[in-house]
């Protein structure tokens, strides 16, 4: 009575129907695994993990399809933001800003307070180059309003003799003013590290205004370094300051170059070295920063900041400084190795007169044998002989030998088995 | 067997070294053996290379004018010795000079005054021009533009980003503070990084790497504790196929053997 083919041709199609209809929602929901399930299935996130995968190596047509996929075929994924954001990011890069800002909008209308909602914003700040009302007063340090005064009616009243003071109106008629709360001293707007949104949103927004108004930006990170001197947002915009053109950067730097905290006073030097203005003046800067270097680890920073003037003032600098006695050993040591390091004509006779002005230093002798490796030039050879041969140091010796060994070319082998020759 | 993080971090140290890996057959099996070890250790040899391809050559030109003013040096310091010295050569010595000095200064002063009177009764025309005194004259110059290197700070921003990636790597699977504190130190770093690839530009592998790097640190900033185990899952995986830490390793400056053998002895 009943065919198979009859019961194929009943179910078959509600059977097909419910399958199809099950497929095409599996990426919506994330699949837990079970006990059951040998292989763990995703397809968003399949989909998005190769789309970053084509991000990372510069493929940003291939990688916004992948995250377009994403978030067209699966919205309700909780991989969907993520998708969302890079594909934003995928646009920029590809130059599509008006797609990438439209979709920002969108976003931001339909998922504010979404986790990549942070980002998203600050990535629309950085692609539009504007910054949201509202943002920019955000930026400037104000001292908090003072607590709410409970408003009572009060009765007229003329003023006292000998009273001082001002008539206010009232409902009921005229009456002295109540004396003026005293002013309370400016509070640090303090941002803490780790309120990364708003950190984030602010840098941006500081990095757009520091490209359209240098001399603002710059006034309003002075303010801030004033209410906190450990202003998270300012301190990430150093090289913002160092690449404005405005007469109120170098002054800021160097007043941050002389900071108690470390990393902000190296930060601060670094920038200096590379600062626009007269390479010369820079030089001298620096130089006069010197006696304010405290900790050891600021002498690198120093040394680091001079051979980026790169200038003959900046290397003669170098120079003194590591032939100064006076001088602490890091900073001389700092100095013999930046003057290795650079491209200059008299680079080994300068390294030559250090390790003659270092005869009390066995460290600084031992270091300027390395550094006259770092070049090529034709002296380098007799310079680590003529060390090898008469350091009072046996270790200075063994370094110089050792460096010449690595040079390999045929004049070292002949130095070194010249040494050998030497009886001891 | 093979495993990616150890073996790059192995070859880093060689390809720093600069050894020949191309003839080292365990490298090579275990480069055949894995796709992504093998584009880390090309990516990584062309950053060394980048980094080593400075030129140090000393045109012809800059050797002749060295030793020209060599030459000039060398007959200066002749000339002021031989100044100093012809007091000497007539057997005088300073000391025996020295109790006529003020009888000396006086005999000068009054040839001056004497010179200088019988000048202004004479013709004022044939005054030599003034010539100002020579400036200390550097013998330094520049051949170039420095070698691209890190900052000390952005060195140390490196250091602790190669710690950050260890921490994610260890993370342990149920605990939520230790991917809390994951989370806030990506967060710091965030803020960081746009300061440390400005002060790396010049160093494109280094701004390639704190590229892939920022991508980690905003993923793992937004973790949600729901998806956490498949997000740093994923995370782990970029991270290796990346070879972030080894690539972030390979940037920080390294100490040499002679130098560490020398603070050993110390």
């Amino acid at each position: 009575m009943y065919s198979k083919t009859n019961w194929i041709t009943k179910f078959g199609p509600v059977t097909l129907v419910v399958a199809l209809s099950v497929s095409s929602l599996a990426g919506q929901s994330r699949n837990l695994p079970t006990r059951f399930s040998f292989v763990e299935m995703d397809e968003a996130r399949d989909l998005m993990n190769s789309g970053k995968a084509l991000l990372e190596n510069g493929k940003y047509t291939e990688a916004s399809e992948k995250f377009r996929q994403v978030v067209d075929k699966f919205p309700r994924n909780p991989v969907a933001e993520q998708s969302n954001y890079y594909l934003m990011v995928s646009l920029s890069k590809l130059k599509k800003n008006a797609e990438a800002l439209t979709l920002i909008d969108k976003f931001l209308k339909e998922r504010p307070k979404s986790r990549w909602a942070d980002d998203v914003r600050v990535l629309q700040v950085e692609l539009s180059k504007q910054v949201p009302p509202g943002l920019l007063t955000s930026l400037t340090p104000r001292p908090p309003l003072p607590p709410e005064t409970q408003t009572t009616p009060v009765a007229a009243r003329p003023l006292q003799p000998g009273e001082q003071g001002t008539l206010i109106q009232t409902p009921f008629g005229q009456t002295p003013a109540p004396p003026a709360p005293p002013a309370r001293p400016a509070v640090a707007v303090r941002v803490k590290p780790d309120d990364n949104p708003e950190v984030r949103l602010q840098l941006e927004v500081l990095r757009v205004l520091f490209e359209n108004n240098p001399d603002r930006a710059l006034e309003i990170s002075t303010d801030r370094l004033r209410s906190d001197p450990s202003d998270v947002v300012v301190l990430s915009s150093l090289h913002m300051v160092a690449q404005s053109r405005s007469d109120k950067a170098m002054p800021l730097l160097v007043t941050l170059a002389k900071s108690p905290d470390s990393k902000t006073r190296r930060d601060a030097i670094s920038w200096i070295g590379r600062s626009r203005g007269e390479k010369d003046a820079i030089a001298d800067i620096l130089v006069s920063l010197v006696p304010n270097m405290t900790g050891e680890e600021d002498s690198s920073a120093i040394a680091y900041a001079l051979a980026q003037v790169n200038t003959p003032k900046a290397y003669d600098a170098l120079a003194s400084m590591a032939r100064d006695k006076s001088k602490p050993e890091r900073l001389r040591l700092s100095a013999v190795q930046s003057i290795g390091d650079a491209k200059l004509t008299n680079r080994v006779t300068l390294l030559e007169d250090i390790y003659k002005a270092s005869s009390d230093n066995v460290r600084i002798r031992r270091t300027v044998a390395g550094a006259l490796t770092h070049g090529k030039e034709p002296q380098v050879v007799t310079a680590l002989t003529n060390i090898a041969t008469s350091d009072p140091d046996t270790n200075v010796k063994i370094t110089a030998v050792n460096y010449l060994g690595q040079i390999k070319s045929p004049e070292a082998l002949k130095a070194l088995e010249t040494l050998l020759q030497k009886k001891p | 067997m093979h495993v990616c993080e150890d073996f790059r971090e192995k070859i880093t140290e060689q390809i720093i070294d600069r050894r020949d890996l191309e003839n080292d057959l365990n490298v090579q099996r275990e480069l055949l053996i894995c796709n992504s070890c093998a584009d880390f250790y090309a990516e990584s040899r062309d950053l060394i290379e980048a980094m080593s391809a400075v030129r140090f050559d000393v045109e012809d030109v800059q050797w002749e004018a060295m030793a020209d003013r060599m030459r000039v040096k060398i007959l200066e310091a002749h000339a002021a010795q031989a100044r100093s010295s012809w007091l000497e050569r007539f057997g005088i010595s300073r000391w025996t000079l020295r109790p006529y000095v003020p009888a000396l200064a006086g005999l000068a002063a009054m040839l001056l005054i004497v010179v200088g009177v019988s000048r202004m009764t004479t013709s004022l025309i044939n005054e030599a021009p003034h010539v100002p005194a020579p400036a200390v004259v550097s013998h330094t110059q520049v051949l170039g533009d420095p070698n691209p290197t890190l900052d000390p700070v952005t060195v140390e921003f490196l250091e602790q980003s190669e710690l950050l990636l260890r921490t994610v790597m260890n993370l342990p699977a149920n605990s939520t503070d230790d991917l809390h504190d994951a989370q806030k130190a990506a967060s710091r770093q965030l803020i960081g990084l746009d300061q440390r690839k400005e002060a790396a530009a010049e160093i494109a592998p280094a701004v390639k790497i704190m590229d892939k790097y920022e991508l980690i640190l905003r993923e793992l900033k937004n973790i949600d504790t729901a998806t956490a185990a498949e997000d740093l899952t994923d995370i782990r995986k970029r991270i290796e196929k990346n070879g972030l830490i080894a690539g972030i390793k390979a940037l920080q400056p390294k100490v040499s053997e002679v130098e560490s053998e020398f603070d050993r002895e110390q």
